[in-house]
């Protein structure tokens, strides 16, 4: 330490002490291409439909396209509105390469769409990053407008809105059952993602949110600013250029819609749903979103977009970290001693589990509304039994969830500071059982995330070292008292 | 060391900095005092390169850095704190400095080595010399004022700067707050030879560690020299001393 500061007495450049450590995530990172590798042959070996196969790899791309906004929304700061261009240009620079340049490696096309997306990216963000704001968002709708327009008007060159169809791919990739198109964008989705988590923890990464946080001051440790944006801009738009490309490999063609300013709000609404200043909640955000789309449109089309705005209303009021930032929320001032912080740790989790618990009601209720309409008090197809819990009606079924519910919740929750290993495991053993009842009830996928995630967000609690030391679970934190 | 040599800056009609020199010695401690709107801070913005001067110019070490952006400014071994405290109020206390260490190694365009481990003594080092060991992991919006200020003190170290231009460093504060943050400019000016100006409202703090006096008055300086020339200077006694007292 004592040389340490003797070089800045002196005033020499400090030497840069990297410590050699290995980022454990990226472990995690290979057991989740690992275990995600096999769906399909599980949604083949299971029987289930093709579809599903098709609807992951869809979240896949989503959730790297959501991602890479996020690098530009939650640790930059600068929201753009028109981010589906980049996905655009991705998707016609592969296009348009594969179809007119006879020979081309497909590899070496679908290379080019990130490079496209950063071109594009670099000379719109050159006009856009001088501005802030609602300027810089403004600016960003009004260039992806143009390129929507260029994709959508110029016949010669893009097809207009025929759509570029009939591109050359592979056959491997587009077999019927759509499992190596999967494996494809998985594996390239893991990677990229790998990626920005590197560049989010990177040096780089820390100086964005530094940007973020107060351009201002960060200009003044010596950071250009307005140069740093548009890193980040061209960065963001060769990710989604690639995100564009791997939409078009599926369809073997690409339509201007790829470009339009809905695809934008979409993504923007992913990591408002999934949670900004996280790194993974734009993922559950995408999943969630996707998921709720499938289902809704699948039944009532009409109805989906009532719903999206009801959503958006209810993320900006009542959730405005988004899903993941209310899971990892803490409420620990600095000053706060150590019985206060137990207190509000436990407060807080009793908060939040009611609120899981009651969002769990509330979605599997309304996606059983969904599935069968006017089935309130007996159903309608299958003759009702007291003791099949499936063929009850919508009211006495989700009369029957909230107080049993709601009873054992108050009942674990009571004497919460009391709890030892079995409260700890009963705790869990709850949401899980309510995953169960909803698999059982044939709850649509949207229903069974929320529950999911009520699952994770125990488990996460009860994960925390400090939480565990609240309800005596465990050893007390390392640092407990401070 | 820094000369600013006849500067003006005026905001349309209004000329809020009017023909201003000043120049401070390697190693010295020099003071800018003057009333509310006097036109301190935007003589500092000038300094800084936030501002653009009208007319005039300002050199570092014999170098011409006028309308150089701040942070070619701050590279060259220019650093300050601001008036109202100017940190990156979400970050760790450790990520505000560390930011600015990894800034001045110029490690900052590294998108692949994990930031935490980088540059972790230089930092922590930072921290304790302004008093914030032990603070590392809080939330530096959640600090105490004087905290904050110490902690922007901190990020201005970072960058090893050679001058250090703080903007009222102990406004809002208590006698007591102020009495520490004092000490600690102090010390720090010794330890690491720096060349400090500041501005300054509380005149004890002023006239016990300033070895150079200049006051403005309407944009203009007004007098400048040594505490006792200032001190005994009529001009100053009648309209700047004499309001306050």
């Amino acid at each position: 330490m004592a040389g340490v500061q003797g070089s800045f007495i002196e005033g020499t450049l400090p030497r840069l002490q990297a410590v050699k450590t290995r980022d454990p995530m990226v472990w995690a990172f290979l057991a989740a291409l690992v275990l995600l590798f096999w769906l399909p042959e599980l949604v083949l070996h299971m029987g289930w439909a093709r579809f599903w196969i098709q609807f992951t790899t869809q979240v896949f791309i989503w959730s790297l396209f959501a991602l890479s906004f996020n690098l530009l929304m939650g640790y930059t700061g600068m929201i753009s509105f028109g981010q589906a261009a980049y996905l655009g240009i991705g998707g016609y620079t592969a296009g348009l390469l594969l179809k007119n340049i006879a020979g081309l490696s497909f590899y070496v096309g679908l290379l080019a769409a990130p490079v496209g997306g950063a071109l594009a990216a670099l000379i719109i963000g050159y006009f856009c990053v001088r501005r802030t704001h609602i300027y810089f968002a403004i600016l960003t709708l009004a260039f992806g407008h143009i390129i929507y327009l260029i994709a959508f008007k110029w016949y010669d060159f893009t097809g207009g809105d025929n759509g570029l169809i009939g591109i050359p791919v592979p056959d491997w990739i587009v077999e019927p059952s759509f499992a190596n198109y999967y494996k494809f964008v998985l594996v390239i989705c893991v990677a990229a993602i790998y990626l920005l988590w590197r560049i989010v923890n990177s040096p780089f990464g820390k100086t964005l949110t530094a940007i973020r946080e107060n351009p201002e001051r960060a200009d003044f440790v010596g950071i250009p600013v307005d140069r740093y944006r548009l890193y980040a801009f061209v960065l963001v738009g060769a990710l989604s250029g690639l995100a564009g490309a791997l939409i078009m490999v599926n369809d073997r063609s690409v339509y201007p819609d790829l470009a339009h300013w809905t695809q934008s709000t979409q993504v923007l609404l992913m990591v408002l749903l999934g949670g900004v200043n996280t790194f993974f909640g734009p993922i559950v955000g995408a999943f969630l979103l996707l998921t709720m789309d499938a289902d809704i449109t699948q039944n009532y089309p009409e109805i989906w977009q009532l719903f999206l705005g009801g959503v958006l209303v209810l993320i900006l009021f009542g959730l405005p970290g988004g899903i993941v930032g209310f899971i990892q929320e803490r409420d620990i001032g600095g000053g706060d001693d150590h019985a206060t912080r137990v207190g509000k740790l436990l407060r807080l989790f009793r908060r939040k589990s009611w609120i899981f618990f009651g969002a769990t009601v509330l979605f599997g209720t309304f996606f059983a509304i969904l599935q069968s309409p006017g089935a309130w008090l007996f159903p309608r197809a299958r003759a009702f039994s007291l003791f099949s819990l499936a063929t009850w009606g919508i009211v006495p079924c989700a009369l029957l969830q909230l107080s049993v519910g709601a009873a054992v919740l108050w009942l674990l929750l009571r004497r919460a500071d009391r709890f030892n290993r079995i409260a700890g495991a009963l705790l869990l053993a709850l949401p899980i059982a309510g995953l169960v009842l909803h698999v059982y009830l044939a709850t649509p996928l949207s229903g069974l995330l929320i529950v999911l995630l009520w699952v994770v967000f125990t488990v996460y609690s009860l994960c925390q070292a400090d939480f565990r030391h609240a309800y005596g679970i465990g050893r007390p934190a390392a640092n407990g008292g401070s | 060391m820094l000369r600013v040599d006849a500067v003006s800056k005026a905001f349309g009609g209004f000329v809020a900095v009017r023909n201003v020199s000043l120049s401070v010695e390697r190693g010295r401690t020099a003071c800018v005092i003057g009333p509310n709107g006097a036109g301190k801070s935007t003589l500092f913005n000038l300094i800084t390169g936030h501002l653009q001067p009208t007319r005039g110019q300002i050199f570092f070490d014999d170098r011409d850095i006028t309308g150089r952006p701040p942070h070619t400014i701050c590279r060259m071994g220019i650093g300050r704190s601001f008036q109202r405290t100017n940190i990156f109020p979400r970050l760790s206390v450790f990520d505000n400095v560390q930011v600015a260490v990894l800034s001045h190694m110029k490690r900052t365009l590294n998108m692949v080595t994990s930031a935490r481990a980088l540059a972790r003594d230089e930092t922590l080092a930072i921290l304790e010399a302004v008093g914030l060991a032990g603070e590392e992991r809080s939330t530096s919006g959640t600090l105490s004022y004087g905290l904050q200020k110490q902690l922007e003190l901190g990020i201005a170290l970072a960058s090893e700067p050679r001058v250090l231009l703080l903007d009222e460093p102990t406004a809002g504060m208590s006698p007591q707050e102020t009495a520490d943050t004092i000490a600690l400019i102090g010390r720090i000016v010794r330890e690491r030879g720096l060349t400090l100006l500041f501005t300054e409202h509380d005149m004890d703090v002023v006239f016990s560690i300033a070895e150079r006096i200049t006051v403005m008055h309407q944009g203009a300086v007004l007098a400048e020299g040594t505490p006792d020339e200032v001190q005994n200077n009529d001009d100053v006694q009648r309209i700047y001393l004499g309001e306050s007292e």
